[in-house]
């Protein structure tokens, strides 16, 4: 009975949160009782180590999700946009027809990425047996399929970037330097690293969001547009 | 893997842009791209200005609190794409619900309260397949790599076994008290409990970690 009290009290003890007389009773049980010596001494053990747990950071990616989801978030609730209003005659016009082109040539490219990718993360599901050259390879060609996506993404861009106003070139700029940046990083991790999974993740989330980035960018055409855009995107 | 952090050519606008990773912060000396958290910046006075809609106040606020927010959701799943998803939700809604929290003071509680929330409803609806993706020892390696260059020890490696192990009630208090430092006047709040259920849930809690403990010999 003693032994279950002074459990109780060691738990609060350690936390410091006993006052004198639950102080006074502990320290004469613990003289009298060597198991509860022990779990004074596990306990406290045990709460340096949980104050050293792992602290995982996440990743980049999480803040620019969050971002978009908001994004999403403010234009389903905004009224509805001036081309939707316009109806569909300019899905006629010769940049929704480039714009069409790239999507297309955007969608075979993309789901060649993925069913690779689909296939690179199922051979890493026992991670011990896979086949290190072939995921090795796997990646690479799912590498190959994001930049060509991104290659025909730019040219689509520059086709339209003579329309954007300022701001918005130095929008596209900053950001696309940024992606770019984080692209490097990951590569870099990954190269240092060629069997850690998480980078090889990260970098072809890197492809993905400079696949999304220019795909916004894309439809933005003209001076009033860009402006459209860029308040689209505060 | 540290987020990039850039700064770009001067502008005479004084003029925010959206679409941007972080902070972009524009002046007459230039606009500069900062990830790093402003610790001197009171919160209040960022939870202020993201009450106001303010993006940058929202990218302040995340960078204080994504690596204990993150760290939260990663051990109720010991998955981190979920933990990733989890962690975006959660930010997700304090950024939409922030208007609803009458003091600034209670943020912290109160974004705690979301957190859990959301881990507790992502466990409830996704039992099965975290049982079926969590082995420790998967993740044991990432683990090591990602603790600030601290060798992890047998005992560290036994707790996170435990935890994992915890019924989902027993694990909130412990990882609030243990892991995140709240007190049990501050558990109470977050999980609508009392501070004497908070006190016994701990105990019970830590009781089962350290049978663990004993049960691999580590102590």
């Amino acid at each position: 009975m003693r032994c279950k009290k002074a459990k109780k009290l060691i738990s609060e003890y350690i936390d410091g949160r006993l006052d004198s007389d639950q102080k006074a009773f502990l320290r004469t049980h613990i003289r009298e009782c060597p198991e509860c010596q022990k779990w004074v001494e596990d306990l406290e053990k045990m709460s340096e180590e949980t104050k050293n747990l792992a602290k995982l950071s996440p990743s980049p990616q999480s803040w620019w999700k969050i971002q978009k989801k908001m994004r999403e978030e403010r234009e389903s609730q905004a009224p509805l946009r001036t081309s939707q209003r316009k109806g569909w005659a300019h899905i006629f016009s010769p940049s929704a027809q480039r714009n069409v082109l790239a999507a297309a040539l955007l969608l075979v490219i993309v789901v060649g990425a993925a069913l690779i990718g689909l296939n690179y993360w199922k051979g890493h599901g026992a991670i011990s047996s896979v086949n290190q050259t072939e995921s090795w390879a796997k990646l690479k060609e799912a590498e190959r399929h994001y930049r060509l996506a991104i290659k025909a993404l730019q040219e689509a861009v520059m086709a339209q970037k003579k329309d954007f106003n300022p701001h918005l070139v130095h929008v596209y700029q900053q950001n696309l330097k940024l992606i770019n940046q984080s692209i490097q990083a990951c590569k870099q991790a990954v190269q240092e690293n060629p069997e850690d999974m998480e980078a090889r993740h990260y970098l072809l989330a890197a492809y993905r969001q400079k696949v999304d980035f220019l795909n916004e960018m894309i439809g933005v055409t003209g001076p009033s547009s860009s402006e459209k855009a860029i308040q689209n995107l505060i | 893997m540290k987020m990039p952090t850039s700064s770009i050519e001067p502008h005479e606008e004084k003029e925010k842009f959206g679409f941007h990773y972080g902070k972009m912060k524009v002046s007459e000396k230039g606009v500069t791209v900062d990830y790093s958290p402003n610790r001197e910046k009171p919160l209040v006075d960022i939870i202020q200005r993201t009450r106001e809609g303010e993006e940058q106040a929202m990218g302040e606020l995340y960078e204080r609190f994504k690596t204990p927010v993150f760290n939260l959701a990663y051990r109720y799943t010991y998955n981190r794409a979920a933990a990733e998803d989890l962690l975006q939700d959660i930010f997700v809604k304090i950024f939409t619900h922030i208007h609803e929290l009458d003091k600034a003071e209670a943020f912290k509680s109160w974004m705690y309260k979301v957190s859990v929330n959301t881990c507790l409803s992502y466990v409830r609806s996704n039992t099965r397949f975290l049982r079926r993706n969590v082995s420790l020892t998967d993740i044991q390696g990432s683990i090591e790599e990602k603790n600030e260059g601290k060798p992890d020890t047998l005992m560290r490696r036994v707790i996170e076994e435990a935890i994992q192990n915890l019924s989902t009630k027993l694990k909130s208090i412990f990882l609030l008290h243990d892991v995140q430092g709240f007190k049990h006047e501050e558990i109470a709040q977050i999980m609508e409990c009392s501070v004497g259920t908070s006190k016994s849930q701990l105990f019970k809690a830590r009781m089962k970690i350290r049978k663990q403990l004993e049960k691999k010999q580590v102590v």
